[in-house]
C-alpha cells in the first residue's frame, strides 16, 4: 500500500516536472507567443507558464494520459517535437527517457529512498539546464511558423485512447544531440536530451 | 585468409542468385515437404532444382562447389540455435526475401533440432553434407539475431501445451513473421510510439480561421460549467431602424471616432469641417461649429457631459461648452498629424494621434500635455479609460492593444494578438477589468481580455471588420441578466451583431443595417439604441438591448461594490471623490479659459496624477 502511494506520490512529480518543462520549451523557443505566459513560482525557480486556456487545456489532456500511463509503468519516454508549419519538418526534438526504477526488471537492486529535496533539487538543476540550452540551439526564425507534437513511447500492451494513435519517432535529420542532466524519484529516473538540425 | 575470402564472396554469389530465383511458393513446397520430415534430402534437392533453374550462375555455381569441396573442413559453421520450422505461406512477393531468408536459416535450424528430438538420422550423405554445408554460407552472412525470437520477451501467449504442433507452428511462425516485418521498418516490436494527435492551439501570431466546430464544443462545456438549465435563445431585436437621419458628408475613414453620444442625450456628429448636436428629446439639430477647411478627426463628449472635445486634422484638440456654445480652449499636441482618437477621465483629456502617440492633457493647465507615451508604432484609433481611472486602453493601427497603468505612464499589457487595427475598445461595465477589443478588416475577432492578470478570457470571431463594441444587456424570462456585446462591422454584412458574452454565441444580427460599413456607433443613455453611422452617409439607430433593470441591478451592483472595495480598494476611493474633481474641473476650465492660472488648481491637478 505504501508503495502504491510512493508510486503516485513520483508519478505526480514526473508528470508535474513533464508540465514544467513543456512550457518552459515552448516558450523558450518561441512556438507561442510571449505574451500568452505568466510566470510562476516553481522549484525556487520562476518558470513560465501558459494562460492561454486553449493550450493549458491541450497540455493538460495529453499528461493526463501520460500520467495514466506512468502509473502503470506502460510509458517510458515522452518526446515534445517543434515542427516547421510549412515544410512539416522537425526541427527539434526534447526527449523524456522515463525508467521505472520499481519494475521487475530492476526490482533486484535495492534503493535507499531518495529524499525529496534531491529530488527538487535535480529538477531544478535539470530546468537550468533546459533554460540554458537556448543559448546553443538555433535560433528558430520566423517566429510564429512552429506548432508541436507530443510523442508517448509505450509498452505494446497499454491502453490507448482514440486521440491517440501510432506514429513514427519523428527523428531529426542531420540531428545533434545534446544530453542533459537526470533527475530521479523514489520510483522513477528520468532523463532529457534534445536533438536539433544541426 | 585469400581463400576464406574468395569462399565467402562465393558462398554470398550462391546465396544471392539462389534467393533471387527462388519464388516463396517454392519455398513453401520445400519447406512443407521437409516439416513432413521423414528424409533429409530436401535441402539438396530442392537447391539443385534452384540451381538448374539458375541459367546464369550455374556453371560458375558448379565449378566453385568443387574447388570448394576442399575447403569444407576449414571452415567452422556457425551454430544454429534456432528452433522455428518454417513454413510460411506467403505469396506476396512484397516479403520475399525476408521471408526467404528466415525460411533458410530456419531449414537449417530445423534440421538440427529436429535431429534430437525425432531422433532422425542427420544426413550422413558425403553429398548431402557438402550440398548443406555450401548452403549453410548462406546464415553466416545473416544477422543471426533476426531469427532469435523470443516469445516470452514479446509478451505474446504461446498456444495451449495441449494444442496440435500445427498450431504451435502457425504461432511461431506469426511471431518471426511479426518480429521480422518490425525489424524490417526498423521498429521494437514490444513498444509503440504514439502521437498526440488533436492538433495544439494556434500560437497567437496566427490564429486559426473561424471554425464552427470548434466553437460549438466550447460553447458547449461553457454551458455545462454554468449549469443553464435552458438553452440560449435566440433574441429578436428589431431589424428596422427605430429612426433614419442623414448625415452628407460623414467621413468614411475607419480611424476616425465622429460620434459621441453623451448622457444628457445629445449626439455629436461630425461631418467633415462641421460639428453637429442633435438633441435626443426634442430632435433638434445645431450646427456647434464649423471650421471650413480643416476636418474634424474626432468627438468626444466630456464625463460631465457639459463640454465636448474636438479633435482636428490639424493635431488640435479643442473644447468647447455646449451650454454657452463656446470655446473653452485649444490644446495643441504640436504633432501636426491628426488626433483620431480621444477618451476624457474627468479632468484629464488622452489624444491619440496619428504618429502613435498618447497625449494625456489636464484641461486645467496652461501646459496642458503632462505626460506624452509614445509606444505604439501606427495610428491611434481607439482610447478609452476604464471607469476607475487606473487603467486606459488604447489600440492601434499596429495591431497593438495596449493596457496603461495610468500611475505609472507604463504599458501593463501589450497584446500583439490582433492582426489588424484595433478600433473598438470597450470595458466591461459589469466585470470591471474586463476589457473587449475588436481587430479590423483582416483581423475580424473580439478578444477579451483580463486588463488585471493579461490573460486572454475568450475570442469571438465575427466575419467582418469589427469598428465598435459595446456592452449591453436582456434578461431571460426567469430575470436572469444576460451580460451581452454589441458588434458593428463592415464586409460583407454591414452588420450589427450581438454576442453574449458568457457563451460567446451570437445572438442576434441585423445584416445591412447599412449600405456600406458601419464606422461608428454609440450606445444611447439609457443603454438600449445603438446609434450607427457608415459610409452611406446615413445615421440609424437600432435598438439592440434592453433597458436596465434597475431594482435587479442594485441588490447585484451593491454587493459587486463591496467585492469591489475588498479587491480593489483604490479603484473604490477614486470613484468616491470622483463626484467633486467632477465638480473641480468644471470651475478650472472655466478659470483657464479666462488664462489665469490658478495655483491651488495646479497643486489639486498632480495631485489627482499622483492618485
Amino acid at each position: 500500500m505504501s508503495q502504491s502511494i510512493s508510486l503516485r506520490g513520483s508519478t505526480r512529480t514526473v508528470t508535474e516536472f513533464f508540465e514544467c518543462s513543456i512550457n518552459s520549451i515552448l516558450y523558450q523557443r518561441g512556438v507561442y507567443s510571449q505574451d500568452d505566459f505568466t510566470t510562476v513560482k516553481k522549484y525556487g525557480l520562476t518558470l513560465l507558464k501558459t494562460q492561454d486556456d486553449d493550450l493549458k487545456a491541450y497540455i493538460r489532456v495529453i499528461l493526463l494520459q501520460v500520467h495514466k500511463w506512468l502509473i502503470g509503468q506502460k510509458c517510458n519516454k515522452l518526446v515534445l517535437c517543434i515542427v516547421d508549419k510549412d515544410e512539416c519538418e522537425v526541427i527539434e526534438k526534447w526527449a523524456f527517457d522515463v525508467v521505472h526504477l520499481k519494475n521487475e526488471k530492476f526490482i533486484e537492486e535495492d534503493h535507499e529512498p531518495l529524499d525529496p529535496s534531491e529530488t527538487q533539487n535535480q529538477i531544478r538543476a535539470l530546468i537550468r539546464q533546459i533554460t540554458a540550452s537556448v543559448t546553443f540551439l538555433p535560433e528558430l526564425t520566423n517566429e510564429g511558423n512552429y506548432t508541436f507534437n507530443v510523442l508517448a513511447y509505450t509498452d505494446a500492451n497499454a491502453k490507448v485512447p482514440l486521440e491517440w494513435s501510432d506514429s513514427d519517432s519523428k527523428e531529426v535529420t542531420n540531428a545533434e544531440t545534446v544530453k542533459f542532466k537526470t533527475f530521479a524519484t523514489n520510483d522513477h529516473k528520468v532523463s532529457a536530451q534534445v536533438s536539433y538540425k544541426h | 585468409m585469400l581463400d576464406h575470402n574468395n569462399k565467402s564472396k562465393l558462398a554470398h554469389n550462391a546465396n544471392r542468385s539462389v534467393l533471387s530465383l527462388t519464388s516463396p511458393a517454392k519455398l513453401n513446397i520445400m519447406s512443407s515437404e521437409w516439416s513432413r520430415g521423414g528424409h533429409g534430402k530436401i535441402g539438396k534437392r530442392a537447391l539443385r532444382r534452384t540451381h538448374s533453374l539458375n541459367s546464369r550462375s550455374l556453371k560458375n555455381a558448379e565449378a566453385h562447389l568443387e574447388s570448394e569441396k576442399g575447403f569444407i573442413p576449414s571452415y567452422a559453421r556457425p551454430k544454429m540455435s534456432i528452433s522455428a520450422p518454417p513454413l510460411v505461406r506467403r505469396s506476396s512477393s512484397f516479403f520475399k526475401e525476408e521471408v526467404e531468408r528466415n525460411d533458410f536459416s530456419r531449414i537449417r535450424g530445423h534440421s538440427s533440432s529436429s535431429a534430437c528430438s525425432n531422433s532422425r538420422p542427420a544426413p550422413q550423405d558425403s553429398d548431402d553434407m557438402h550440398m548443406v554445408s555450401n548452403d549453410r554460407f548462406i546464415p553466416s552472412l545473416q544477422n543471426n539475431s533476426q531469427t532469435k525470437v523470443d516469445p516470452m520477451a514479446l509478451k505474446e501467449d504461446l498456444p495451449p501445451p495441449n494444442a496440435s504442433p500445427s498450431t504451435h507452428l502457425r504461432a511461431q511462425t506469426k511471431l518471426v513473421f511479426k518480429q521480422t516485418v518490425a525489424e524490417a521498418c526498423g521498429l521494437d516490436i514490444n513498444q509503440r510510439i504514439l502521437q498526440y494527435m488533436p492538433q495544439p492551439p494556434v500560437a497567437s501570431f496566427k490564429r486559426q480561421n473561424y471554425s464552427i466546430s470548434r466553437r460549438t464544443h466550447y460553447n458547449y462545456q461553457q454551458c455545462q460549467q454554468q449549469n443553464q438549465p435552458e438553452l440560449m435563445k435566440l433574441r429578436k431585436i428589431n431589424s428596422n431602424p427605430e429612426r433614419i437621419l442623414d448625415a452628407p458628408g460623414y467621413q468614411d475613414d475607419f480611424y476616425l471616432n465622429l460620434l459621441s453620444w453623451s448622457s444628457k442625450n445629445f449626439l455629436a456628429i461630425a461631418l467633415e469641417t462641421a460639428l453637429y448636436l442633435w438633441n435626443g428629446s426634442s430632435g433638434e439639430v445645431t450646427m456647434l461649429v464649423d471650421y471650413k477647411d480643416t476636418k474634424i478627426t474626432s468627438v468626444v463628449w466630456s464625463d460631465d457631459d457639459c463640454h465636448i472635445s474636438v479633435g482636428k486634422e490639424d493635431g488640435n484638440t479643442e473644447i468647447w461648452d455646449i451650454e454657452t456654445m463656446s470655446l473653452v480652449r485649444t490644446m495643441r499636441s504640436n504633432l501636426g498629424v491628426r488626433i483620431g482618437a480621444q477618451s476624457w477621465l474627468e479632468t484629464l483629456v488622452a489624444t491619440g494621434s496619428r504618429s502613435g502617440e498618447i497625449q494625456i492633457n489636464d484641461v486645467r493647465l496652461k501646459k496642458h500635455i503632462v505626460s506624452t507615451w509614445a509606444e505604439h508604432s501606427g495610428e491611434i484609433c481607439g482610447l478609452s479609460y476604464k471607469k476607475d481611472g487606473l487603467q486606459l486602453a488604447s489600440g492601434g493601427n499596429d495591431n497593438t492593444v495596449m493596457i496603461w497603468d495610468t500611475r505609472i505612464s507604463m504599458p501593463q499589457w501589450v497584446k500583439r494578438t490582433h492582426t489588424a487595427a484595433v478600433k473598438a475598445l470597450s470595458w466591461c461595465p459589469y466585470i470591471p477589468n474586463v476589457l473587449a477589443t475588436g481587430g479590423g478588416q483582416t483581423d475580424k475577432h473580439i478578444q477579451l481580455w483580463n486588463s488585471t492578470t493579461g490573460s486572454r478570457l475568450g475570442s469571438i470571431s465575427t466575419g467582418s471588420q469589427v469598428s465598435s463594441l459595446h456592452w449591453g444587456q436582456s434578461y431571460s424570462s426567469t430575470g436572469q441578466m444576460n451580460r451581452e456585446i454589441v458588434a458593428t462591422g463592415g464586409n460583407p454584412g454591414n452588420a450589427i451583431s450581438v454576442f453574449n458574452y458568457d457563451t460567446k454565441f451570437k445572438i442576434a444580427e441585423i445584416v445591412h443595417a447599412h449600405e456600406s460599413r458601419i464606422c461608428c456607433s454609440q450606445l444611447s443613455p439609457d443603454g438600449t439604441t445603438l446609434a450607427t453611422v457608415g459610409g452611406d452617409e446615413n445615421l440609424k439607430f437600432y435598438k439592440v438591448f434592453e433597458p436596465r433593470r434597475k431594482n435587479k441591478r442594485r441588490t447585484k451592483g451593491v454587493a459587486e461594490d463591496v467585492l469591489n472595495l475588498f479587491s480593489h480598494r483604490s479603484s473604490g476611493l477614486s470613484r468616491m471623490d470622483s463626484g467633486d474633481c467632477l465638480g473641480d474641473s468644471q470651475s478650472d476650465v472655466e478659470t483657464t479659459n479666462d488664462g489665469n492660472e490658478n495655483p491651488s488648481s495646479s497643486q489639486r491637478a498632480s495631485n489627482f496624477l499622483i492618485r
